[in-house]
């Protein structure tokens, strides 16, 4: 089974976590670690640029990811979903509850 | 009008909240406390206009003025018929005829002679009044009504036990006592000094009493010290750092710009809107509410994060610690409805011991009571208990407890929650309330595993997880309504891959030809989906009952997901409603990923699904939410399927997709319903070399061909 890597860095006030890999049943525990320990207590931004695949599981973390930053009064962003996060993210239909950007290069000062 | 505009508005306040009342039915002195407040309104009013008319209508004042002497001395009668008995209906007769005696020799004098007052008028702002020969009397008079009124209540608040009624007396005694002062200071003393100018806010006297009864009225929770500081503390900053600023400001415009009323009344306005918000966030989150819902919000996570595989004693062992660190709590109780349908304890203890048969009074009490939480001090003030208090009083008693928390689904108690008495000897307060409140859906979460999961001891140690599968999905499934119709093949399956998933499957028959079914996907693995996809199970079981518009009940089973299910939680799937007498499907699409349709006449496999919003993502999602129909030829057929099979992937990384699936259909195209399923299933597990990763759920529909059922 091909594992995930999730590498956390500082841009400005944001903690960025790139994830790389597939985000599955397997998976989704160690993106919901990374999320939950810096949720809430900086901005975030998760860059899904090397997400190979994402099942319902990946989308659970980040919804929470995005609603815990919310009730915290952080920002949060996703940065160049690739396409198949993005596919993941449109079949929920509510696409625009993932604030996205293209790149780290976006993010706000 | 000037001054007088306050002491209006404040007759309005009166007049509304002595109507307000009502609903709070009669016997614990409403009834004097309605007359009271409606007497206070009519006194302000008649000193108000009184004052207004003392101008130009001299006659007219004076009549008025008597009467706001007359009606004023009506109210403290009633505050103080109010006293005598307050929290208690008792009826004793002869003190009411004496006090309606009382007032009517009131009204004789006060405003059928020259006692009170001889003559008014007023030349600009000096109001001046000629005061009759017992118009210090009258005054004393009404003055030791209202301060005998105040030590009665005082007395009587020093003397019950009742915490709860202490408090509203306490309240009550406070709030008459400033109305006394006030109106003694600016009715009586300062227009015996000659100083008029504030006379006409005298009519404002009566409001702090009002205000206070009406407290009493509806209170049924004592205030929690600790808050009721921190909230005046907040509004006495806003009014010192953001009000008075505020007004000076607009009064310094209005003293520069008179001629621009409006632009300066404008700017007032927009300050307000613009600054009062944020000054009013901002203070609370110093010294206010945001902390106590922040510690509200750590509590509901802390619940949220219990490992509910960890095995039903642990679990309530440490929820058991969470409650007595939130709440401070001498002990707590889980009960659970047990097979018999009566009430069980199940923790603490090493034995289940039935606390209340099916067919105690206790057990429809709890079920239609119209709260979930319920403090004894409720059950004590609360008219709204009347018929059920004696149950409640009883049950609560028997146990010890001074707060319960029930969880029900539809009309059926589930579980209940008690708590002991506090260690600090106090009682559960607003606060505590407010925080029951906001914990009650993830307890609801805790009560449905305990009443779905049998003890850990029961269970093999090795295959814990699977022991608890088995039961959570028995208990799902056994209620599921199978679609029996003539002429109709229904076929499903419903599993996950490590025995505990999120899909959920359920079908309820409606009538003779009608079934309600949902097919989807509870995001998250193992048990705590299991968790909340029966309890969305059983929540859209709930709503059926109550809600017949098809839309609203799809927002609302979003509703409860956004309020009682862990964040993060959403439900892709979809609602639908099989009507086979008109051969047709209506459906809403919520994020299905797959419904295809098989029509007989273009002998093809149509993908018809559309476009769907999952549940969980939105607060509102009934805007976004559209009803399909779908008509049902013969030997038509229909196939919905979770993202468990479409995204099922190969070793190579390849996804099990839609076209396979179709290809799967089109092969079986009038095979039964069952070996659709069984082919789609073999497929998919051989396409994943046996490694599907998910959870799934497939359900077939094969429409024969309607024949008139014989029943």
């Amino acid at each position: 089974m091909t594992g995930i890597s999730i590498e956390a860095s500082e841009r400005g006030k944001f903690t960025v976590l790139s994830v790389n890999g597939p985000i599955n049943s397997y998976t989704f525990t160690e993106l919901q670690e990374k999320t939950m320990k810096h949720v809430g207590k900086s901005d975030l931004a998760i860059d899904l640029s090397g997400v190979t695949s994402m099942t319902s599981a990946g989308i659970g973390v980040i919804l929470a990811a995005i609603e815990d930053a919310e009730a915290a009064g952080k920002r949060i962003f996703m940065i160049g979903p690739s396409e198949v996060a993005r596919l993941a993210i449109e079949s929920t239909g509510f696409s625009e509850r993932f604030p996205t950007l293209a790149s780290v290069k976006d993010l706000p000062v | 009008m000037g001054l007088t505009i306050f002491t209006y508005l404040a007759a309005i306040v009166m007049v509304i909240t002595a109507f307000r009342t009502k609903r709070l039915g009669s016997g614990t002195g409403s009834t004097a406390f309605k007359l009271g407040a409606l007497a206070s309104a009519a006194y302000a009013v008649c000193l108000a206009t009184g004052y207004l008319l003392a101008a130009d209508n001299q006659d007219m004042a004076l009549s008025l003025l008597r009467w706001a002497g007359a009606l004023a001395l009506a109210s403290y009668a009633a505050f103080f018929r109010m006293a005598l008995t307050y929290p208690y209906a008792r009826k004793i007769y002869l003190v009411d005829l004496a006090l309606t005696v009382l007032v009517g020799i009131a009204v004789w004098r006060f405003v059928y002679t020259a006692d009170f007052l001889e003559s008014v008028r007023r030349i600009e702002l000096e109001y001046i009044r000629f005061e009759g020969a017992a118009h210090g009397l009258l005054s004393t008079l009404g003055a030791a009504l209202a301060l005998a009124t105040t030590v009665l209540f005082l007395i009587r608040g020093l003397t019950t036990a009742s915490r709860m009624y202490k408090q509203h007396l306490f309240v009550l005694t406070v709030g008459l006592a400033v109305s006394v002062a006030y109106g003694y200071i600016l009715a009586i003393y300062f227009p015996g000094q000659g100083k008029n100018v504030v006379y006409p806010l005298a009519g404002l006297s009566a409001l702090p009493a009002i205000l206070a009864g009406y407290y009493a009225l509806t209170a049924t929770r004592l205030f929690h010290v600790g808050t009721l500081a921190k909230s005046t503390l907040t509004y006495g900053l806003l009014i010192v750092f953001f009000g008075l600023p505020l007004g000076v400001v607009v009064g310094v415009l209005l003293m520069f710009r008179l001629d621009m009323l409006a632009f300066v009344l404008g700017v007032g306005v927009l300050g307000f809107l613009m600054f009062g918000r944020w000054a009013e966030g901002f203070l609370k989150g110093r010294f206010g509410s945001a902390r106590d819902e922040e510690a509200r919000e750590e509590l509901e996570t802390a619940i949220a994060h219990l490992d509910l595989s960890a095995g039903r004693d642990e679990v309530l062992g440490k929820l058991s610690e969470i409650m007595a660190d939130a709440f401070g709590s001498s002990w707590f109780m889980a009960i659970s409805e047990n097979e018999s349908g009566g009430l069980s304890r199940v923790f603490p203890g090493a034995e289940e011991e039935e606390l209340a048969a099916s067919d105690s009074p206790i057990v429809p009490v709890l079920t239609a009571l119209d709260r979930s939480v319920v403090l004894k001090t409720d059950v004590i003030a609360d008219p709204a208990f009347a018929d059920s208090k004696t149950a409640i009083f009883g049950f609560m008693d028997a146990l010890g407890s001074e707060a319960l928390i029930l969880a029900r689904e539809g009309r059926r108690i589930v579980g209940l929650f008690a708590f002991g008495p506090k260690r600090n000897g106090r009682d559960y307060n607003a606060l505590d309330y407010e925080a029951f409140l906001a914990i009650h859906g993830k307890l609801f979460v805790v009560a449905y595993y305990v009443r779905h999961v049998a003890r850990e001891s029961l269970l093999s140690t090795v295959e814990k997880e699977i022991g608890l599968a088995d039961q959570i999905v028995k208990s799902v499934q056994e209620s599921i309504a199978p679609i029996d119709y003539p002429g109709v093949d229904v076929s499903f399956v419903c599993r996950s891959t490590r025995q505990l998933g999120g899909d959920l499957y359920d079908a309820v028959r409606l009538s003779e030809h009608r079934w309600f079914f949902v097919v989807g996907d509870v995001s998250g693995k193992g048990l705590n989906a299991s968790m909340s996809m029966i309890i969305l199970k059983s929540m859209i079981r709930t709503l059926l009952r109550e809600e017949k518009d098809f839309i609203k009940l799809v927002s609302r089973t979003n509703q409860f997901i956004k309020d009682h299910l862990p964040r993060g939680t959403f439900f892709a799937g979809v609602f639908g409603f099989l009507a086979l007498d008109k051969r047709s499907i209506y459906f809403i699409n919520c994020g299905i990923p797959a419904i295809f349709f098989r029509s007989p006449s273009l002998d093809a496999i149509i993908e018809v699904q559309g476009e769907g919003k999952m549940l969980g993502f939105v607060r509102n999602l009934e805007p976004h939410l559209k009803t399909r129909r779908l008509d049902l030829p013969v030997n038509s057929g229909l196939v919905i399927s979770t993202d468990g099979i479409i995204e099922a992937e190969s070793i190579r990384g390849e996804h099990y997709g839609k076209e396979r699936l179709v290809r799967i259909l089109t092969e079986n195209r009038g095979a039964p319903a069952a070996d659709i399923v069984d082919s789609v299933i073999r497929s998919a597990t051989s396409f994943t070399d046996g490694r599907l990763e998910d959870d799934i759920t497939l359900l077939a529909i094969n429409f024969h061909g309607h024949k008139e059922k014989t029943s």
